[in-house]
C-alpha cells in the first residue's frame, strides 16, 4: 500500500512542471510552493517529495513503491524525509527548531536518493529563523531539496525568496472544480462554497463538511446586529475568538469588500458573498464610502496582526467597534 | 466555628479548640494570630511543637503519624502545619477529614495557610475543620478600617494622632501592614508615648504602600484620580506585568458595557448586576461608574486598550503605561490627554 497522495484534477500542469525537474535531472535546492490556501499545495509537495526520495522513479517521475526508500516513506519512518512545522498551530517556527535541523542536515543523507525537507507554512518562520536558514539555503549539503510551502508569499523576506525556485499555483478552473466537488458528494451550494473559499477546492470541501456556511450566516447576522445597535461589539467578539479568528477575519474582510462593491452598484454575481447580496446592498446604502474604506484598511492591517502575539479579543473589539461607529451616523 | 481576627484573643482566653485554621495573604495579621494561638497553647501546657511545611514533596501521611506518636518531652503538643498555597489537594483534604474524625488527645493542630477561595471554604475538609475547630480568615484592612486599625495599634503603644495624620499614615502604608507595624514602632522610638502631629508622621514615615491590580480597578471605578495615578506608579515601579494590568482594566470595561447593555434592554439594576456576577461589595462602585460613563466613552476605552495591547507587544511605538494611565483616567472620569488617540 502506498500513501503517496493522488493528483487532483487541476494539478496536472503543475505536476508535469515538477516532474521535469526530476526527469531532466536538474533538481533545484529549494522550491517555493506559493498559492491560495486550500488549493492542494501540501499534497503536491508531498507527492513530489515521495518521487524525490524514491531511488527508482519510473519514466513519469512516479515513485516505484517497491524500493527500500518507498517502503520507509510508506511506513512514515524515512530518515531523509524531514518536516518542519510550528510547534503549535498558528505559532512561529522558532530559530531553535532551525538550528536543530541544520545540525542534522550538515551530515550526508542516509540513503542514495535525495533528502527532502518540507517547511510549512514558510511564512511562519520568524526573522531569526530565516536568517539562520539563509546560509544553508544558499549552499545546501549534497542531494538535499527544500520544499517551502506558503499561502502568503508576500510575507517572506526577499533574501529567502531569491534563493528559491518558485512555483505559483493559480486558481483552478471553476467548472472543473465544481465537477470535482460533485464527485466528492457536494451536491448543492457548490457555486457559493467556491466563491466563499475564493476558488480553493479543498477549502470549499472543508467548509461543506463542517457546515461552515451555516456558521458564517450566524456570524453575519451578529455582524448586522452590531450595525443595527442591537448588540454590543464586545459581546460578539467574545464569542468570535472562540471560533477560528483567522477565518472570521477573512469573512468580515469579504463582507466589507462586498459592501464597497455594492456602493459602486456592482451586480450580485461579482460579489464574494452572493447569498448575502440583499442584506449587503441594503446596508451599503446608508454607509459613507470613505469611512468604509478606513474600516477596510483596518481589516487589512489586522490580517497581519492576527498571527502575532496580540490579544485576539481586543483585535476583534477594535474592528467591531469601528464597524458599529461607522453605522451610527 | 468561624471567628474574626479581633475575636481570637477573647476566645483563646475562654477555652482552646483542638484545631485552628488561620488563612489569609496578609503576613502581619496572620503571624500575630498564629502567635496568639501558640502562646495560649503554651500556657495551657502544650510544651512541644512540631512544624510541618506543605510543599511539593510533602507526605500527607506524616500528619497522621505525627498525630499518633507521643512526645517524649511533654504530655501535650502542637502540630504547626504550614500550607502556603492554601490548597491541600485531594490527599491533604483526606488527611484533614480523617484527622477531624478521630481527634488525637492532647494535641492541638494549628494550620496557617494562604488565602482560601470560597470553593475551598465550602469543601468537605473545611467543613470538618469548622465543626471541631476554629477557622479565622484574615483580610487586609482598607479605607476607614485601616485607619481604625492603625489607631488601635498606636493606642497600644500609648501613641495617638489626629485624623489628618492618620489618613496620611494610612496612605503611606496601605497594603503593607508589616511596614505599618514597623513605622508605628519607629514613631514610638522617636517620640515616646504622645499625641503625634501630621508633621511628626510626615517627616518620619516613608512611602511603603503596596497595591495590586484589583485595587487599581476599584480606584478607577470610584473615579479617584489621585489614587489612580499613585497606584499606577506603584504598580509600575514594582515591576507588575503590563498585560496583567490591561487584563484587569479591560475586564472591568467589559463588565460596565455588559451592565449598560443589560440596563438598555430593560433589566433592573439588581438583575443586571446579578447577571454579570458582581460581588456584593463592588456593586456600589460598579453602578456608580456605569451611571457616570457613556457608552461612547466605554467604547473609546476599549479602543485605547487595543492600542495598549499593541504597545505592550511591541507592535506600536510608545509606552504602554501611558496608555494604561489614559484608560484609567478616562474611566475614572478625568479625561485628560484622551484626545491623543
Amino acid at each position: 500500500m502506498t500513501i503517496t497522495p493522488d493528483l487532483l484534477p487541476w494539478q496536472e500542469a503543475d505536476w508535469q512542471h515538477l516532474v521535469r525537474y526530476i526527469t531532466g535531472q536538474r533538481i533545484p535546492q529549494a522550491v517555493l510552493f506559493a498559492g491560495n490556501k486550500g488549493i492542494g499545495k501540501s499534497r503536491l509537495a508531498e507527492r513530489f517529495a515521495h518521487s524525490l526520495l524514491c531511488s527508482q522513479t519510473d519514466t513519469n517521475g512516479l515513485p516505484c513503491g517497491q524500493c527500500h526508500s518507498c517502503q520507509l516513506v510508506n511506513a512514515q519512518t524515512h530518515p531523509d524525509y524531514i518536516r518542519l512545522n510550528p510547534e503549535e498551530p498558528g505559532k512561529a517556527i522558532k530559530v531553535d527548531q532551525i538550528r536543530h535541523i541544520l545540525s542534522v542536515l550538515s551530515l550526508k543523507p542516509q540513503y542514495e536518493a535525495n533528502r527532502v525537507v518540507i517547511v510549512e507554512p514558510a511564512d511562519q518562520l520568524n526573522i531569526s529563523a530565516v536568517n539562520a536558514f539563509l546560509k544553508f539555503l544558499e549552499e545546501p549539503s549534497e542531494r538535499t531539496v527544500l520544499l517551502l510551502i506558503t499561502d502568503k508569499p508576500s510575507r517572506l523576506p526577499a533574501t529567502l525568496m531569491s534563493r528559491c525556485q518558485k512555483v505559483y499555483f493559480s486558481k483552478p478552473d471553476p467548472e472543473r472544480v465544481k465537477q470535482w466537488l460533485f464527485d466528492q458528494g457536494i451536491k448543492k451550494d457548490s457555486e457559493l462554497l467556491l466563491s466563499v473559499s475564493k476558488g480553493s477546492p479543498l477549502l470549499a470541501l472543508d467548509y461543506a463538511s463542517n457546515n461552515t456556511l451555516e456558521l458564517r450566516r450566524k456570524c453575519f447576522d451578529q455582524w448586522l446586529d452590531i450595525a443595527a445597535l442591537r448588540t454590543h461589539p464586545y459581546i460578539v467578539s467574545e464569542q468570535w475568538v472562540k471560533l477560528d479568528p483567522a477565518l472570521l477575519l477573512t469573512w468580515i474582510t469579504g463582507w466589507v469588500t462586498d459592501l464597497i462593491k455594492c456602493c459602486f452598484h456592482l451586480p450580485a454575481e461579482r460579489l464574494i458573498n452572493r447569498d448575502l447580496f440583499e442584506d449587503l446592498h441594503k446596508s451599503a446604502q446608508t454607509l459613507e464610502l470613505s469611512r468604509l474604506y478606513s474600516v477596510y484598511d483596518l481589516m487589512l492591517t489586522s490580517r497581519n496582526r492576527i498571527d502575532t502575539q496580540l490579544n485576539k479579543q481586543l483585535l476583534f473589539d477594535e474592528l467591531l467597534i469601528e464597524w458599529a461607529q461607522l453605522n451610527e451616523k | 466555628m468561624r471567628l474574626k481576627a479581633e475575636q481570637l484573643e477573647a476566645a483563646l482566653n475562654k477555652n482552646l479548640a483542638p484545631v485552628y485554621l488561620i488563612a489569609g495573604d496578609e503576613p502581619l495579621q496572620l503571624g500575630e494570630a498564629a502567635d496568639a494561638v501558640r502562646r495560649a497553647a503554651k500556657k495551657a501546657g502544650f510544651e512541644n511543637r512540631e512544624v510541618l511545611t506543605v510543599d511539593a514533596h510533602f507526605e500527607w501521611a506524616s500528619l497522621g503519624e505525627s498525630a499518633d506518636s507521643f512526645s517524649i518531652f511533654a504530655d501535650k503538643k502542637i502540630i504547626d502545619l504550614r500550607l502556603p498555597s492554601g490548597k491541600p489537594g485531594a490527599e491533604g483534604a483526606k488527611a484533614f477529614t480523617e484527622y477531624c474524625a478521630r481527634l488525637p488527645e492532647d494535641t492541638l493542630l494549628l494550620i496557617t495557610s494562604g488565602k482560601l477561595d470560597s470553593a475551598s471554604l465550602k469543601s468537605k475538609w473545611a467543613q470538618a475543620l469548622d465543626k471541631v475547630g476554629v477557622i479565622i480568615q484574615i483580610w487586609p484592612p482598607s479605607g476607614q478600617d485601616l485607619i481604625n486599625w492603625l489607631q488601635n495599634r498606636m493606642a497600644n503603644k500609648g501613641l495617638s494622632g489626629d485624623q489628618e495624620g492618620l489618613r496620611l499614615l494610612a496612605g503611606r502604608v496601605e497594603g503593607n501592614l508589616l511596614a505599618a507595624a514597623q513605622e508605628i514602632e519607629k514613631l514610638f522610638v522617636l517620640h515616646g508615648p504622645k499625641q503625634l502631629s501630621r508633621h511628626d508622621i510626615e517627616s518620619a514615615v516613608a512611602d511603603s504602600s503596596r497595591y495590586d491590580v484589583f485595587n487599581l480597578c476599584d480606584a478607577m471605578l470610584a473615579g479617584k484620580t489621585g489614587r489612580i495615578l499613585k497606584m499606577l506608579q506603584g504598580l509600575k515601579s514594582e515591576g507588575t506585568a503590563e498585560p496583567l494590568v490591561l487584563w484587569a482594566l479591560t475586564r472591568d470595561i467589559r463588565l460596565l458595557i455588559s451592565i449598560k447593555a443589560a440596563r438598555y434592554q430593560g433589566f433592573s439594576k439588581d438583575q443586571a448586576l446579578r447577571n454579570a456576577h458582581v460581588w456584593e461589595n463592588r456593586k456600589g462602585l460598579v453602578l456608580g461608574a456605569e451611571q457616570r460613563l457613556k457608552l461612547t466613552q466605554l467604547n473609546k476605552a476599549l479602543l485605547m486598550s487595543t492600542e495598549a495591547d499593541r504597545r505592550i507587544k511591541g507592535a506600536s511605538k510608545g509606552s504602554a503605561w501611558d496608555t494604561l494611565t489614559q484608560i484609567c483616567l478616562l474611566i475614572g472620569g478625568a479625561e485628560v490627554m484622551a484626545e491623543t488617540i
